[in-house]
């Protein structure tokens, strides 16, 4: 039995040096005492992805700022339909927060006969992270610039991305269209596949977001050509945007943003969006996101919709042109 | 009985696969190993039928456990988000523990207890699994 | 020679009590994980993720990493035991560790087991150490050709695994194989089989399946039989459960080959310890003068498979640290959360941060140590676990399998999918077909067509990539070998046997 002891005297000492997350079951406060108990944020990712990781650098702070802990809940699932799913089924009272991003808007098309409105169903509160994907090449194959490319491989250009239907490959199938190309989009599962495809010379191009493929930047395994932004990636400040390289009518930026379960007092989401912007624009947020390689930024909940309502349409027109089958 | 429903299935799999692009051979759609499969899934139950005829099971298969197992568990996936990880998981050990006779409920229902319990404070509060204990 | 200061230095920084706590508890939290059925350590590591991040980086990612290769050692215990896997691969387990058990042989499986994970463990490790830029390049440059190749020869090496009937062995493939399509065809976007359900856009889980076909089947089974397994008196005691100088020998080899097995395959990024530990049991089964005695309770057919599976786990991290190129989807939750601590993952990590890299590596080794001196003494305590009467054990482990599915993506669909698995495996099983060729299939399928496409696709429709490619054309050579072996030696047998009687 002395080995038992040893077990359960292990899993003790676990138990104790780890914080237990108390559930508190208190009723629900009247709105001017909000946040009266912890606040659940939902993400429809796995831990460890840039969503996660951002919202969890910013939910300390903006924690404090409320007075409340963040508790962040990771339901990955596709189409983000197991954490919309729950977020729905809790109250509209400003206790439940879910991370919609990019993703969702081309979800919206993707799975369209789900039993609920992202645009209806969801307000928003702000959003807390942008940033822009990046288009690499392999250092050593010689390349100038995106347009020096397009130029020599025309049609037999092969783009590496992730999974159809995810940012990175829509941004991709867009460029196709812009450019006038007919590029071979070849689709991997994940980033660190893509990236392996570029070490490999495989393919000439990927795109990816900046965040995930920094190392393999920084260490001089890839080698940008252009950002997708609007504007150059001060992290880059040599890159120029896919834009500038002649290519029109082509900005991507990705985005992550809080939003509610509709019905949510007002008063609450304007607290909310008052405490996302404050902590948001501190300079110590502003330089980890930037570590990181994405922005920090805030904007109102009218900006927000505005922009989920474009990118939707955005979106959709891409799907249908590039034929990607939905659910 | 299984080389049937194996034909079964493999004529439904041939079936959507071609409302799936088949393609080529070096230029495969999303339908064509579909389509190869299913249509070797058709061959094999043939096959099986012909050769290895055995229309009962090996053994029998006993009808309580079958119904006390199935409905244990699906009692705890479909009621743990709505009525919490207790009730849930109670539940389980319960209806689960009919699959033998002479049900010791005394037994039973200390197993169920402590069950619920220790697995709530270690999936739940330790590990943090989003369930709650009630609700 | 450098490679030894860089370890010094290594060993310095693991060796502090803050880095020994942690490993310490990494490893014994890995290894009960992974003795329970269901929750798996991509999910442990996962929910244990946030609470790294108050933690320096080198403690953290010590314990996470330990949670990783602690639940391998762990999770052959309850196959062998109660034949309910504790994960996805030490399913293979199940198929020689239990007849053991049943013998009255568990503490001996147990022990062999152990020592298996400890030596696969530190193979890997070595090569780590003194390998990994050499692997990293040669791993990475495998393409979607070569990798089809691999998977065509361990398809192959599935028909190794049915007993009795090659005809329903070969059903239970293919339907493992369609199985393995359900979700999103990734080459395209379409949605196949999923008929409207969100659940399933993302595929069928493994773990749902794994722990359905052989866990919820499996207690199915011994209800239906009515018939409680085991609780044969064992006796307990050191000498009982070293192996005989026979055993040791046959021990030995089948681990070295594991081990190889195991490290070849766990430094490819995208394959995984499941598919690597059924490459192990299939090698020893074809290589063996007595292929009759798999399934029964050889010993080989334990010790390779976890040889392997404990080298894949510790030589995926060989792309990882190297190149930044995650080898496993728990890696990359890993290097997720070094993110937080404001390091970002890539070959630079061992030069800025070699303090970090040494450390971690020097680590696993410090943890595999640590957990053969956790895990031999409990041996005795776990065979104790036979002796709990069947109708609380039952229960129990339906329970673990339960709330172990739920926990890997939040999700209830996955734990009805794995009632569903269980009640197909065990009908299927009451016919004579038996589950693991499903699993192998469906853990290949998919791999299998994506790299086919692939590779016609980078290659332009020119089917000649795959044996142009030399690694492609080395794999499928050895998949001929292996067919011609395989029939040769049938043919001999059915010479040497003229009754027909089949081994």
């Amino acid at each position: 039995m002395k080995q038992a002891v040893i077990l359960i005297g292990t899993l003790t000492i676990s138990l104790l040096l780890t914080a237990c997350g108390e559930q508190s079951q208190t009723a629900v406060e009247s709105t001017a005492d909000y946040p009266s108990k912890p606040i659940r944020v939902i993400i429809p990712f796995g831990p460890g992805g840039l969503a996660d990781v951002t919202l969890r650098l910013a939910g300390e702070p903006l924690g404090e700022g409320l007075g409340q802990r963040l508790v962040i809940e990771n339901r990955p699932g596709a189409g983000g339909v197991a954490a919309t799913t729950n977020i729905l089924n809790s109250e509209a009272d400003g206790y439940t927060l879910i991370v919609l991003t990019n993703g969702t808007t081309i979800a919206e098309t993707l799975f369209d006969k789900l039993p609920y409105q992202i645009t209806e169903d969801l307000v928003p509160v702000s959003s807390v992270t942008w940033f822009d994907l990046v288009l690499l090449v392999h250092p050593d194959a010689g390349v100038e610039s995106l347009e020096a490319l397009l130029a020599e491989k025309g049609n037999d250009l092969k783009i590496a991305t992730i999974n159809p239907g995810s940012t990175q490959n829509l941004t991709a199938e867009l460029f196709n269209t812009r450019s006038g190309i007919d590029a071979t989009i070849i689709p991997y599962r994940t980033t660190p596949d893509v990236l392996g495809a570029l070490l490999r010379q495989e393919v000439d191009l990927v795109i990816d977001a900046y965040t995930a493929l920094k190392g393999a930047i920084d260490s001089g395994q890839a080698r940008p050509v252009a950002v997708t932004g609007e504007s150059r990636n001060p992290a880059m400040p040599d890159v120029p945007t896919v834009t500038e390289a002649g290519i029109e009518d082509f900005v991507v930026t990705g985005w992550n943003a809080l939003y509610a379960k509709a019905g949510t007092p007002p008063e609450i989401l304007r607290q909310l969006n008052d405490s996302v912007a404050r902590v948001v624009n501190t300079q110590d947020i502003q330089n980890r996101f930037r570590e990181l390689g994405v922005e920090a930024r805030a904007t109102s909940a009218e900006q927000m919709q505005e922009r989920l309502l474009d990118d939707i349409e955005k979106w959709r027109q891409v799907i249908e042109t590039a034929g990607i089958d939905t659910l | 009985m299984p080389p049937l429903a194996f034909i079964l299935v493999g004529l439904a799999t041939a079936f959507t696969a071609v409302t799936y692009e088949i393609g080529t051979f070096t230029r495969m759609g999303p339908g064509f190993v579909p389509m190869v499969l299913g249509s070797i899934l058709i061959l094999l139950g043939g096959l099986t039928l012909c050769r290895d005829r055995q229309s009962e099971p090996q053994t029998g298969i006993a009808l309580r456990p079958f119904i006390a197992v199935t409905t244990g568990i699906l009692f705890w996936a479909l009621l743990v988000e709505f009525a919490g990880f207790l009730p849930g998981s109670a539940g389980l050990v319960l209806l689960t523990s009919l699959a033998l006779p002479h049900t010791r409920w005394h037994s039973v229902l200390i197993l169920a207890t402590v069950l619920s319990v220790a697995g709530y404070l270690l999936f739940v509060l330790q590990l943090g699994v989003p369930l709650n204990a009630v609700g | 020679m450098e490679t030894l200061s860089y370890l010094a230095i290594g060993f310095e920084q693991a060796l502090t009590p803050q880095a020994l706590l942690f490993c310490l508890l990494g490893v014994s939290l890995g290894t009960f994980i992974g003795v329970l059925p269901g929750i798996g350590s991509l999910t442990t590591i996962a929910l244990c993720l946030p609470l790294t991040f108050h933690l320096e980086p080198l403690p953290g990612l010590i314990m996470l990493a330990g949670i990783f290769y602690g639940a391998q050692y762990g999770s052959s215990t309850a196959s062998i035991l109660l034949n309910v896997p504790g994960s996805a691969p030490a399913a293979i387990t199940c198929l020689d560790g239990y007849p053991m058990s049943q013998q009255g042989r568990a503490g001996i499986a147990l022990f062999i087991t152990t020592i298996a994970s400890f030596i696969g463990g530190s193979f890997a490790i070595l090569l780590l150490v003194f390998f990994a830029p050499i692997l990293a390049d040669f791993a990475i440059s495998f393409s979607a050709a070569d990798y089809f190749s691999i998977m065509i020869l361990a398809l192959t090496a599935a028909s190794t695994l049915s007993v009795g009937s090659p005809l329903k062995g070969l059903t239970m493939v293919v339907l493992g194989l369609l199985l393995g399509l359900v979700g999103t065809d990734i080459n395209s976007g379409q949605f196949r089989f999923t008929f409207g359900i969100p659940a399933l856009a993302d595929g069928i889980n493994l773990v749902a399946l794994a722990m359905g076909l052989f866990g919820v089947a499996e207690i199915l089974n011994n209800l239906s039989n009515g018939n409680v397994p085991l609780a044969s008196r064992e006796d307990i005691s050191l000498k009982n459960m070293l192996p005989s100088k026979q055993d040791w020998k046959a021990f030995r080899n089948a681990c070295l080959r594991g081990s190889v097995i195991g490290s070849f395959i766990g430094m490819l990024p995208g394959t995984g310890p499941t598919i690597a530990t059924f490459m192990a049991y299939a090698g020893e089964k074809k290589l063996s003068d007595t292929p009759e005695k798999f399934g029964k309770g050889a010993i080989e057919g334990i010790s390779a498979p976890e040889a392997a599976n404990n080298a894949s786990v510790q030589a995926a991290f060989i792309p990882t640290l190297t190149l930044g190129v995650p080898g496993d989807a728990i890696m990359a939750v890993m290097l997720g959360g070094l993110l937080v601590h404001g390091i970002t993952p890539g070959p630079q990590l061992v030069t800025t941060d070699a303090a970090l890299f040494w450390g971690v590596v020097a680590s696993f080794w410090i943890g595999n140590a640590l957990l053969l001196v956790l895990n031999l003494p409990m041996i005795g305590l776990w065979v104790k676990l036979l002796s709990i009467p069947y109708r609380i054990l039952f229960p129990s482990v339906l329970f673990l399998i339960c709330i172990g599915v739920y926990s890997v993506n939040n999700s209830s669909v996955d734990v009805l999918l794995t009632l569903g698995f269980g009640l197909l495996g065990f009908f299927l099983n009451r016919f004579g077909y038996p589950s693991a060729p499903l699993l192998l299939g469906f853990v290949l399928g998919p791999l299998i067509e994506e790299n086919f496409r692939r590779a016609l696709v980078l290659s332009g429709s020119n089917l000649a990539t795959f044996i142009t490619r030399p690694i492609s054309l080395v794999f499928l050579l050895m998949t001929l070998a292996l067919l011609s072996f395989t029939f040769w030696r049938g043919s001999i047998r059915h010479l040497n046997n003229p009754s027909g009687v089949n081994p």
